[in-house]
């Protein structure tokens, strides 16, 4: 089914949580290793805003439907940020928005030159381009869904399981408007599949990766993403991708668990 | 007057103003045209955001997270103007269609060599765009008196804006002269109000002839020099030749 984008834009709304009982954060406090890995999805979340910046350089902005759904899309997800930095706030943990200048400084040259790779290859791919941002973007959320469930399924939480459903709600919708505009993209175009295909295969990597420490990646995916349950929702992501047309076998989740050393 | 505060700019941002909107029927050409070039400059932030992200700007987080909720004010401003324009509210679609603007790669690579200082260009351009299409909006209002409730409201959402933009702009370009070099670079290369680089000429003549070419408009003229000269090191000549070329010599002779 299509994706309604007006539907979406006039019931985008930011995530809240001022009805929930975050004070009890203080008697209950979520373990080091869960407060890590939540740290890493808050910085996931605030960092949306520099992959708008690739989705941007491509032909994809002249796409009204693109640009109404990336307007949404950006504050849901830095309301994701604020929502998650207000539980390690309850913690302890300052998420400030120098910390995340200097996280974003720290990439240099290669994310400089980011911008020009993406746009060059924009200019020469041409529109087929913009199926490989699509399919990325669906891969994405599919495994933020699945990072947001898996994390509320281990700590038992109410509270954060509360807001970690609400926040995979949000996600749920994003997959919708992503999965649409890549079935319909590679359907129409074997160019496109191909491209989207080496893309993911070659380039994919967790969400995060290319901004934060490899130890932070290894300690997010092994929380999430080892264990019987943990690698049951690495292999139903994989399933998600490869149903999209001309992906099938592709298994970019598990190649990149495996990449990084984590058992899957 | 404390320092803006993102975190609650961002709590407290203005959605869909279309609860709001006037039924004001059919109004005169001119008007009509001044508000569906309102709309497309609203409308603009997706080009504006790619030719700002891909410089160093996006690594400021407290900016990009100002820009986030600017854009979605924005998106909401243009659908209002759309459903003004178009007799009530159509696909979302219809107003946020970019125009084909030059170059990710030219700002990209620019961008990596004009480093941080490229932000309190970008944050300038800003103030000036809503110094302009603020003046837009009051000889909008006077012509349309029944759409004088939704221009100020518009107005109003739009201030907070300003007001960022000015308080980053100043505090950028007193602290570095590197950043006013970069930014008078911007500002005499880049035509105001933002987007308008795109437009055709007859487009860019007609705006300034009906914000800038009568009434107030000199005084209207005025202010946005004099907001442009106040700026630490753009200094007033900078100033007046921006002016003169985004606006005063696009009016007609008399």
């Amino acid at each position: 089914m299509a994706f309604d984008i007006d539907k979406y834009t006039a019931t985008s709304v930011s995530v809240h949580w001022d009805d929930l009982d975050f004070e009890s954060f203080r008697e209950h406090p979520l373990p080091a290793d869960s407060l890590r890995t939540l740290r890493y999805m808050t910085d996931v979340e605030y960092h949306t805003v520099c992959y708008t910046r690739d989705l941007l350089t491509t032909p994809s902005h002249r796409d009204p439907d693109v640009g109404a759904f990336m307007t949404m899309w950006n504050r849901e997800e830095f309301w994701h940020g604020e929502a998650l930095a207000a539980v390690l706030g309850m913690h302890g943990i300052t998420v400030a928005y120098d910390q995340l200048r200097a996280t974003r400084l720290k990439l240099g040259w290669k994310d400089k030159l980011d911008p020009i790779k993406q746009s060059a290859l924009g200019a020469l791919v041409g529109s087929d381009f913009i199926a490989v941002h699509m399919a990325w973007g669906a891969a994405n959320e599919w495994s933020a869904i699945t990072a947001y469930n898996r994390m509320a399924e281990l700590e038992q939480n109410p509270v954060l399981a509360e807001l970690l459903r609400r926040i995979a709600k949000q996600e749920a919708r994003h997959v919708a408007f992503y999965t649409s505009q890549a079935r319909d993209r590679l359907a129409a175009s074997t160019k496109a599949q191909k491209l989207t295909r080496f893309a993911l295969r070659r380039f994919w990597a967790p969400v995060g990766s290319t901004i934060m420490k490899r130890d932070d990646v290894v300690h997010v995916m092994t929380q999430l993403m080892t264990g019987e349950h943990g690698a049951k929702a690495a292999r139903r992501v994989d399933h998600q991708i490869a149903a999209l047309p001309g992906l099938h076998g592709l298994t970019i989740v598990q190649d990149a668990l495996r990449g990084l050393g984590v058992a899957v | 007057m404390p320092p803006f505060d993102v975190h609650e700019f961002a709590a407290t941002t203005h959605g869909s103003l279309r609860a709001e909107l006037p039924d004001v029927g059919v109004f005169d050409a001119g008007s009509a045209e001044l508000v569906e070039t309102l709309r497309r400059s609203e409308a603009a932030t997706m080009a504006h955001l790619r030719n700002v992200l891909v410089t160093p700007t996006h690594k400021d987080a407290r900016v990009t997270a100002f820009l986030v909720s600017w854009a979605f004010e924005k998106f909401w401003i243009a659908d209002a103007l759309n459903a003004i324009s178009s007799g009530g509210p159509s696909v979302a679609g219809a107003h946020l269609a970019s125009s084909r603007t030059p170059g990710p790669l030219r700002r990209s690579v620019a961008g990596a060599f004009s480093g941080t200082a490229v932000v309190a260009a970008h944050m300038t351009q800003g103030l000036i765009d809503d110094t302009i299409l603020d003046a837009a909006y009051d000889e909008l209002a006077g012509r349309v008196d029944g759409l004088r409730p939704l221009t100020e409201r518009i107005r109003a959402v739009k201030s907070r804006h300003t007001r960022f933009f000015a308080e980053e702009a100043e505090r950028r370009l007193a602290a570095s002269a590197r950043s006013v070099r970069v930014t008078r670079r911007v500002l005499h290369r880049e035509s105001q109000p933002i987007g308008s680089g795109t437009w055709t000429n007859a487009q860019r003549a007609g705006f300034a002839e009906a914000v800038f070419g009568s009434g107030r408009g000199a005084e209207r003229a005025e202010h946005v020099a004099q907001t442009i000269a106040a700026l630490p090191g753009v200094g007033a000549d900078a100033a007046r030749r921006l002016v003169d070329r985004n606006i005063r010599n696009l009016l007609r002779r008399s």
